[in-house]
């Protein structure tokens, strides 16, 4: 089913939409969420709570893309969940992610000025956009969908340690432009 | 404040057409050309007497670590990722006057617990031979057992015993670049193999086995000039790109006949190549010591800057060379800074031979940029590791004298010895007594061909574990069998193996003909 038709049967208040959105768009999902989360189980729940999430949000929200959307969702569920158990140190997957977000970091005393979230948004938006396609692709795989690095050096064909020393390089890249660009939240 | 998550939190919403653009980019893997020599011999005879051109014929491309297809056309899945089949134990003697039973057992005992010590929901296998030698006298052999593999999972390599007592055993594997010898009517079009059929392929002949009893080519007879850089660095500040962001550059620029000289770079991640006019340039980014506080790690600078670089010239002598520092890193950028005062580096220019720069190279290659070392307790030995180095060189083609036969080339780094997925060997020496028996054991960790998570869910929980019974092996092995134990909730999806241990059947007769059986299962309820 055309992704439109979809969005029009979530309108509709048809139930069907979940229906048509797991058949579609579930692998998707669930890739997602086992990536960030680690737990079958609890990437599972997470992937039937952001459908629950997509149908109060749609109407009044029509995503262009409903890839991007629904794992935007995913996502934040994720977190979510994460920020309930964090005292568990459940879900490796995602601890693995901001330990490595923590890295690109700026320094407090290195930035001049406050901004919201919208325009750090905006800021990384324009510094993927000065990496090369492949490297954009690496950063946002390991980033955004929450893929392995031993996924990744598979996929890329180099050895892991090859493929950690690249995403090293982006997070140093990714503090020094946050950094020069005197930015805190 | 910012905290890593609100950056999560910015990352997440990143606009569509960025996100979308991640998952369809294609990874940007290496390629490494075919090689078509009739030898190694003959490469040093093109190398030592250049202007002898001997290649002809159309080239084909190997693809490292390739994953896209799998499986064959006997009803067995195309998985993403193959991981290649159990193979017969073999000989190198020829096994003549030997008989030999064989049993496979696949234990599926913690299958899927998440074992993290396990390779890809690893599968204990064991391949078990009853070696009967009928004659009247003791019988010694050299025993070859193929496993396929990469350089970088070496760790989960199978070991070898013989009556109980495991044997000692040395690692080899084949050489790509050879098997290009008396093949009539061109290369064979092999890629990293993706399905028991490219296996077959690889070793059909015995050219790749042959190979791994081979010496590694032996490159100390090309000299080759060395420009080393070490110890770069540029002050803080300079470098500004305008846009807030810093990367002050270094430079070698050179003037060269690319169709007499060959340049190879380590630790380079920039260039521009300009046949028309002779021109190269190569760079690296500077680095620049942290601001006071900084929260990066304080010795990240210090083992950028004691990275070594080097470029080496094969062939003609450069015919200038200089090095220089730019504020951007981009190829054409012509903003020069100060040397020796915004940027600067040391250099050593020397003579040398091209075995000694690539193992200098190689050295590095291994320990990695950051100074650790990769795998150093369970990895391959460095002559193992040197030794595929070189011959994925070799078949880059960039000793022809040809230069329109050569990969263009520049990057060590791109080579990636560790990934290609290969065939390695166990040798083992073992002696069956005058009309008696020794039972050979091959214990493994198998991994499991699989799919990625963008598949259906019913096809990503899919495993595939293959056999195959007579690929590559001179061994007269009359009776086969394969055992499967500990299969609760373990669900047969597809198989031409037989097994049925619903209902009891566990153990099956295979036939020695049929070449290849594969088994493909799931979590029951999965």
């Amino acid at each position: 089913m055309e992704d439109a038709a979809i969005i029009a049967l979530y309108w509709s208040r048809d139930e069907n939409a979940i229906t048509e959105t797991d058949r579609k768009y579930g692998p998707y999902c669930r890739a997602i969420a086992q990536n960030i989360l680690s737990v079958r189980e609890d990437a599972e729940e997470c992937v039937n709570d952001s459908y629950h999430h997509a149908w109060n949000a749609m109407p009044p929200q029509r995503p262009d893309r409903l890839p991007p959307f629904l794992g935007r969702i995913v996502r934040n569920q994720s977190i979510s969940r994460w920020r309930r158990e964090r005292a568990q140190k459940r879900y490796a997957g995602l601890e693995s992610l901001l330990s490595g977000l923590d890295e690109c970091l700026p320094d407090p005393q290195d930035v001049e000025r406050t901004v919201e979230g919208r325009e750090l948004t905006r800021r990384v938006e324009a510094w993927l956009e000065g990496l090369s396609r492949d490297d954009r692709a690496v950063f946002l795989r390991r980033y955004w969908y929450g893929q392995e690095v031993q996924a990744l050096a598979k996929a890329w064909g180099v050895s892991p340690n090859q493929m950690t020393k690249r995403l090293q390089r982006l997070r140093v890249s990714l503090k020094r432009n946050l950094e020069q660009e005197g930015m805190i939240v | 404040m910012m905290t890593r998550e609100t950056l999560y939190d910015a990352i997440t919403e990143v606009r569509d057409e960025l996100i979308i653009e991640a998952m369809e980019t294609k990874p940007a893997k290496s390629r490494v050309r075919w090689l078509r020599f009739g030898s190694i011999a003959a490469a040093f005879a093109v190398v030592a007497g250049l202007g002898a051109g001997v290649v002809s014929g159309k080239i084909p491309w190997l693809r490292i670590g390739g994953n896209e297809a799998g499986g064959g056309a006997d009803g067995s899945m195309v998985f993403d990722s193959y991981a290649g089949p159990v193979f017969p134990l073999t000989t190198v003697e020829g096994g003549d006057g030997l008989t030999a039973e064989r049993t496979v057992t696949y234990d599926f005992q913690g299958w899927m617990a998440g074992d993290p010590d396990r390779p890809y929901y690893g599968l204990p296998v064991t391949d078990s031979y009853t070696l009967t030698n009928p004659t009247g006298e003791d019988k010694t052999v050299t025993l070859l057992y193929p496993f396929a593999g990469t350089l970088f999972d070496l760790r989960h390599r199978p070991t070898l015993t013989a009556d109980g007592a495991e044997l000692q055993t040395t690692l080899l594997t084949g050489q790509y670049s050879q098997l290009a010898t008396g093949r009539p009517g061109g290369l064979p079009s092999l890629n990293s193999p993706d399905s028991w059929e490219e296996y077959r392929a690889l070793l059909s002949g015995g050219r790749y086995q042959a190979g791994a009893l081979e010496e590694w080519p032996d490159l100390s007879h090309i000299p080759v000039t060395v420009y080393e850089i070490t110890n770069p660095w540029a002050e803080p500040g300079v470098g500004n790109k305008g846009d807030g962001s810093y990367n002050p550059t270094l430079h070698a620029e050179m003037e060269l006949d690319y169709g007499k000289t060959t340049v190879l770079s380590y630790g380079f991640n920039s260039g521009k190549y300009d046949r028309d006019s002779g021109r190269m340039r190569q760079g690296f980014d500077a680095p620049q010591p942290p601001k006071e506080g900084a929260s990066i790690d304080p010795g990240f600078y210090e083992k950028e800057r004691a990275q070594p670089h080097f470029l080496i010239v094969i062939g003609e002598p450069l015919d200038s060379f200089r090095l220089v520092g730019v504020s951007t890193g981009g190829p054409e950028s012509t903003d020069y800074l100060e040397w020796g005062v915004d940027i600067g580096a040391d250099l050593r220019q020397y003579e040398t031979d091209l075995d000694s720069a690539l193992r200098a190279a190689a050295g590095q290659m291994r320990r990695g940029a950051d100074g650790d070392a990769e795998s150093t307790e369970d990895g391959p030995d460095f002559e193992l590791y040197f030794g595929m180095l070189e011959d994925c060189l070799l078949d880059t083609g960039i000793l022809l004298d040809d230069p329109e036969e050569r990969y263009d080339f520049t990057s060590l780094e791109d080579l990636y010895p560790e990934v290609i997925q290969r065939v390695f060997y166990l040798e083992a020496e073992v002696t069956i007594p005058a009309g008696g028996s020794v039972t050979v054991e091959a214990r493994m960790m198998k991994e499991a061909s699989y799919n990625h998570a963008c598949h259906s869910k019913h096809d990503k929980d899919i495993y595939g574990y293959d056999l195959v019974t007579k690929l590559g092996t001179n061994l007269d092995i009359a009776a086969q069998t394969a055992k499967a134990v500990n299969t609760d909730g373990v669900e047969i999806v597809r198989q031409n193996f037989g097994f049925d241990w619903e209902n009891g059947v566990d153990t099956v007769a295979l036939d020695p003909e049929q070449e290849h059986y594969y088994l493909e299962v799931r979590r029951a309820g999965a």
